[in-house]
């Protein structure tokens, strides 16, 4: 008895496995068939959509908004495009917490960080930072260079080589695109719904409707593997730019120490591995490989403090 | 023999505290810190740097007391020495502290709570308040201005000497398919 049914769940679950995979297949497939047309000129008269009130050519209306599901389902977005999506966030990230009011903070903070993206590979990106109001111990990236913490995040930190390290590892989310991976996989879904559901007007509400309701998907989380490689790609980062290599593993530490149980680490907590697994695998990733490295700047002197 | 029987109640106590409390006095004086495992071999230092000289070599595996931390190091006890290690050196054993953790912060919520209420304006950014949040154009608008440009930064890290270093990215160790591997 308890065997069939152990067999029939694993045959459900098989089943669904392969679904998945079928069906994702089959949107593309179904988004691609439906996108093809827009590509070339329409000299044929029977393939025009259903006109909405406007009585603009829809060709010229379309275009952008196609193109932009176009450069995102093939994971081709240009730098502008993936920059439209960076505010679309950044906006309603910044709707739910506004920027601290404290000028000398925030340009403090955006020459840190532009100092850390320049050792990157995509240092000319618009790279803009801010500290967001908010007790909450977080830190957040958005596509094209948008990077965020939280005040609460800031008041842990001890000094520039700990702010560098946390920035470094959103940097890290940024130029390895792993937000704009992450909609690449839900948006089919988005992308049919525009298709068939109500037709999206213009550029933001594509937009909109790709990225979900409001900055949700902030709080969807990045699979381990991805929050891994950006502490990986953080301390390195950090310590290019000549601050303390281990600044980064120190916060971790740090965070590891409040209780589980703090709501303000709970969405934290909910979308990032745990602090302590994280420092074991950027201890296994470094390993030796520091080990020659002179003693990086910890920046204590010129960090900017919170009152 | 019901005085037998009133002596014998009267020394049962006795009798159990008298075996309980022996073994509760060494286990509390020899276990200063948490506990913790060494990850790599390094050195014991006597100082937090790396020019501090060396007072003893740890063994990966090496089982450590876990004493305070400062930056990037962290002070361990071991086979009798104190000093400290890189903070990627070692790893605490965090169970029970995780789990005392909890305990201390359930007695603490009230005043937390209260806290959270005090502080005009600032809220949870949890999943619903980031579901709701309605585009602010305003606020986007403000982040610009403070934007450092590429020589800006530039002179802020001179100022501090701080200067590039070239450094590789680190390698993932569980080899996944990621940015750094050197693929066939």
């Amino acid at each position: 008895m308890k065997r069939t049914l152990s067999w029939i769940i694993a045959a459900l679950c098989g089943i669904g496995l392969a679904q998945a995979g079928d069906f994702d297949k089959f949107l593309k497939d179904l988004i691609k068939e439906k996108m093809q047309p827009t590509a070339p000129a329409q000299p044929t008269a029977p393939t025009q959509p259903v006109a909405p009130s406007a009585p603009v050519v829809p060709a010229a209306q379309e275009k952008p908004a196609d193109q932009l599901l176009k450069a995102l389902l093939s994971g081709n977005a240009s730098q502008e495009e993936e920059l439209r999506i960076g505010q679309q966030i950044s906006g309603n990230l910044l709707g739910a917490a506004p920027l601290v009011r404290d000028d000398g903070l925030q340009r403090y903070v955006n020459r840190v960080g532009r100092w850390v993206a320049l050792q990157s590979e995509r240092p000319d990106l618009p790279w803009r930072f801010g500290v967001i109001e908010s007790e909450d111990l977080n830190a957040f990236a958005a596509p094209g260079g948008y990077i965020f913490l939280t005040k609460g995040l800031y008041k842990r930190l001890n000094n520039e080589a700990e702010l560098a390290g946390v920035l470094g590892h959103e940097i890290g989310h940024v130029i390895r695109k792993h937000h704009l991976k992450l909609l690449q996989k839900s948006q089919a879904i988005a992308a049919l719904g525009s298709f068939f559901g109500s037709k999206l007007k213009n550029e933001n509400e594509i937009v909109q409707n790709l990225i979900g309701n409001g900055a949700e998907i902030v709080a969807r989380g990045l699979d381990k593997d991805a929050e891994y490689e950006a502490d990986r790609i953080g301390l390195v980062l950090s310590a290019r730019a000549g601050y303390d290599a281990y600044a980064l593993p120190a916060v971790l530490a740090e965070i590891g120490h409040v209780a589980k149980s703090d709501k303000r680490v709970s969405l934290l907590f909910k979308t990032h591995p745990l602090p302590e697994d994280r420092l074991g695998q950027l201890s296994e990733a470094v390993g030796d490989r520091l080990d020659g490295l002179p003693e990086g700047q910890s920046g204590v002197g010129r960090f900017y403090r919170l009152r | 023999m019901k005085n037998l029987l009133v002596l014998l109640l009267l020394l049962l106590p006795g009798l159990t505290l008298a075996m309980g409390t022996p073994p509760q006095k060494p286990t509390a004086v020899a276990t200063p810190g948490t506990p913790g495992v060494m990850l790599r071999n390094d050195a014991l230092r006597a100082s937090p740097g790396t020019a501090a000289a060396s007072v003893a070599s740890l063994n990966r595996g090496d089982k450590v007391r876990v004493l305070t931390s400062d930056g990037g190091w962290t002070q361990v006890h071991a086979s009798g020495k104190t000093g400290w290690v890189r903070i990627l050196s070692v790893k605490s054993e965090t169970a029970t502290a995780s789990d005392l953790g909890v305990l201390v912060e359930t007695g603490k919520r009230p005043a937390d709570a209260g806290k959270v209420v005090a502080v005009a304006g600032a809220r949870g950014l949890d999943e619903v308040a980031l579901k709701a949040a309605r585009f602010d154009a305003e606020e986007l608008a403000r982040m610009d201005t403070y934007v450092a440009d590429r020589a800006d930064a530039e002179q802020f890290a001179q100022r501090a000497g701080l200067a590039s270093r070239k450094i590789a990215y680190l390698p993932d160790p569980d080899h996944r398919a990621t940015s750094t591997g050197n693929a066939p």
